[in-house]
């Protein structure tokens, strides 16, 4: 099934090939969503809370807020998307071969991705680390117990080259148990057939706690590895990289200046702050720089919310999940998001 | 061709086209640049594409540290290999399973359809069930079951099943056989220090066994006697290999390896992943209802005369199939059997699915921290076409030599 998927790859690259000409002739990224009338967003069908599809054929998650932002700035309604579930293995081939628009699926910023790959990152939308979930039983407290260990990774993810570097480091020895589907890792896992299971801290949290016997067991406390997770863009189109960075943006700024969807308009209406005003298009012309309407801060904020909306929906304490925003908030109260000046 | 050949003998244009040969000749010619220059068109439009987006294919990738860690591997490996090396193991862990897995489908085949054909109701409608059955389920399926419900379900390491336990002083268990969803692991023996002498004790064992075989072979081609070559050979080899082993005293060359029960896994003996034996398992017992079904049209392919001259004579059902009616089959049944220990190899990708690093699992690992998908899919596609090709290479081989000795 699996060689089927990646001999359809191939083919898409063939295909893409022969057309390549056109698709260079057709212009911007920008241009080509417009005039299809929706966005094709790269995301994960099986990442509970982050991106997963639901019984009824719809996407849901945090991630999926990002791709319903960038449709609001774009056509000012966030269900303009279409979603391509893809594995970890196929989403990169799946965005240099022109198959998507973006690429928002737990995608790690490194150099390799930058520069090899030719694809272009936005600044992180959270900031993960890898660590280990473990049966409470097991009496694995730290790193070093795992020595001798089964360990599930899935394959196709930074976790599975970081395990293999922080074992190495610390002179530990391990079985790697490598899946290629979250379903199958999760079954084999929560079976014992492996004795820990390495991940984003985020996705352990997340899957844990969909598990029933969740408090059989618990993540480690350390994090081996920075995981800043961001949207991808191909290169070689900075127009619409600008779009795509400054919709997140507009996420952080309006977190920041505590703008939600519930007083988006009042603010719009009272506020005296010229550089909010320019913000959400009441005056000025920063939306049609970027070749979208002046008002689309304000149509992402009123239909999709800020970031922090987004994530308390999704993630945040009144969900299953409860995963603490640690590093992930703004700058003003200590964290690393620091929106760039709507100027 | 000379230029003085005369003008009447080079021939008109118009003769050349009433010429079939050189119609056909001209048609072949035509259509063979027509696909030249598609193929060329193609592979330019995707280089140039390939460049724009700066995808241009490289194998430099293959010589570099992989970090990769696998899980099982016939070969030293470690995370410092190469790339290419660690493409070697997924290689070696795909060929050992594909062999293993047409051995034991071509025996177990054998059986059931013998089972199929007989005249036993109960035993024939059981193999018809079980080829049926088999034959309807998508392997990936099978696969899944097989694993998930069957190799998952065993007991955890600490609950595992144990024969022969024996806990030492120190409190290290061992047993000779422990069973888990981890797997199997059961005592093995293993060669210590003087086994490097005791090898050449083996070898002369082997070349005196030969030396019998031969012998007893020419004696029987001379005076038409029956030999039980095979057996005197046998006999042979483990007499010198049993000597050999009391010459050596205290100094056994080899040493049962018991596998001890360690914090997480157990260590030592023989290891057999639960990975490996769901997809060995599943993969015999899916290939073996098509084994089956060839074999049973080999069989039933010879004439029934065959059969009841064979019992006239006096041969028993079991004697009579094997001397006269599988030989014969073999013949009918080997093209078909070709077709299905080609789809074995490739079939073993579905590995991937349970957590079996053989060829393409490892494949995609090294897409994923390399990049490279294109050149590692033309690559895998090549050793997929390889592996294949000299499959049905032997296979043809066997093929003829057996139709050679019915003529």
């Amino acid at each position: 099934m699996k060689k089927a998927v990646s001999l359809g790859l191939l083919l898409c690259v063939m295909i893409a090939g022969l057309f390549a000409a056109d698709t260079a002739k057709q212009g911007s990224t920008l241009e080509t969503v417009k005039k299809r009338g929706y966005l094709i967003a790269g995301v994960n069908s099986s990442n509970a809370g982050w991106s997963y599809l639901k019984s009824d054929g719809s996407y849901e998650g945090f991630e999926v807020e990002f791709a319903r932002a960038i449709a609001t700035a774009i056509f000012n309604d966030p269900s303009k998307v279409q979603y391509r579930p893809l594995t970890s293995k196929e989403r990169f081939t799946a965005l240099q071969t022109g198959e998507i628009d973006v690429l928002i699926r737990t995608a790690t910023h490194t150099l390799t991705r930058d520069a090899d790959l030719a694809l272009s990152f936005t600044t992180p939308y959270f900031y993960d680390g890898q660590s280990f979930l473990v049966r409470k039983d097991s009496g694995i407290k730290s790193i070093e117990d795992l020595d001798g260990a089964t360990i599930a990774v899935l394959t196709g993810s930074t976790g599975e080259i970081t395990l293999s570097d922080i074992m190495a480091s610390k002179g530990l020895k391990y079985k790697p148990l490598l899946f290629e589907s979250l379903d199958e890792l999760k079954n084999a896992f929560f079976s014992g057939r492996a004795d820990a299971w390495t991940s984003d801290k985020s996705s352990l949290a997340a899957t844990a706690a969909t598990y029933p016997n969740a408090s059989d067991y618990l993540t480690l406390e350390t994090t081996v590895s920075k995981e800043p997770l961001a949207m991808a863009v191909r290169h070689g189109d900075d127009d619409w990289f600008d779009l795509v960075q400054w919709t997140l943006n507009v996420l952080f700024y309006s977190e920041e200046k505590n703008i939600t969807s519930a007083n988006v308009n009042q603010v719009r209406s009272s506020t005296k702050d010229p550089d909010i005003q320019n913000f959400l298009g009441a005056k000025g012309q920063l939306g049609s720089m970027l070749g979208v309407s002046n008002d689309w801060a304000y149509n992402i904020i009123k239909k999709v919310g800020n970031y922090g909306e987004i994530y308390n929906k999704h993630l945040g304490p009144k969900t299953i999940f409860n995963i603490p925003r640690g590093l992930n908030v703004q700058w003003t109260k200590g964290g690393l998001f620091y929106a760039t000046p709507f100027k | 061709m000379k230029s003085s050949l005369p003008d009447s003998r080079i021939p008109s244009l118009k003769s050349m086209l009433e010429d079939d040969r050189f119609r056909n000749f001209l048609w072949q010619f035509i259509f063979f640049i027509l696909i030249v220059f598609l193929l060329g068109k193609a592979s330019s439009q995707v280089i140039s594409a390939l460049r724009t987006r700066g995808m241009m294919p490289s194998f430099k990738f293959l010589t570099l540290s992989s970090g990769i860690v696998v899980g099982e591997k016939l070969i030293e490996f470690d995370s410092s290999s190469s790339n290419l090396k660690a493409l070697m193991v997924g290689l070696l862990n795909t060929i050992s399973i594909s062999l293993l897995v047409i051995v034991f489908s071509s025996i177990f085949g054998l059986f059931v359809a013998i089972c199929r054909i007989s005249s036993n109701w109960l035993v024939s409608n059981i193999a018809k069930a079980y080829i049926e059955i088999i034959r309807n389920i998508p392997l990936l399926l099978l696969l899944l079951v097989w694993y998930r419900a069957f190799f998952l379900q065993m007991p955890g390491i600490k609950n595992a099943i144990m024969l022969g336990k024996t806990v030492s002083n120190e409190g290290v268990t061992k047993a000779s056989l422990i069973l888990s969803n981890r797997g199997l692991f059961l005592a093995w023996p293993t060669p210590t220090e003087p086994f490097v002498m005791y090898r050449f004790i083996l070898l002369g064992a082997t070349v005196a066994a030969l030396l019998v075989w031969i012998f007893l072979r020419v004696r029987s081609g001379k005076t038409g006697k029956k030999a039980l070559g095979f057996l005197w050979a046998t006999l042979a080899f483990l007499a010198i290999a049993a000597a050999g082993w009391l010459s050596m005293g205290a100094n056994h060359p080899l040493r049962l390896d018991f596998p001890r029960l360690g914090k997480f896994n157990a260590n030592g003996g023989l290891y057999i992943s639960s990975e490996w034996f769901s997809l060995f398992s599943g993969l015999v017992l899916y290939t073996s209802a098509f084994v089956a079904e060839a074999f049973r049209a080999g069989i039933q392919g010879v004439p029934k005369g065959q059969m009841e001259a064979a019992r006239a004579l006096g041969l028993g059902h079991l004697r009579s199939l094997r001397l006269i009616v599988i030989p014969q089959a073999k013949i009918v049944a080997i093209p078909p059997l070709t077709s299905i220990f080609l789809g074995i190899a490739k079939n073993t990708s579905l590995g991937v699915a349970i957590g079996f690093p053989d060829l393409f699992s490892i494949t995609g690992t090294i897409i994923n921290q390399t990049g490279r998908a294109l050149e590692m899919i033309i690559l895998v596609m090549a050793i997929y076409l390889l592996m294949s090709t000299a499959t049905s290479l032997f296979m043809n081989w066997y093929n003829k030599r057996v139709q050679l000795i019915e003529h």
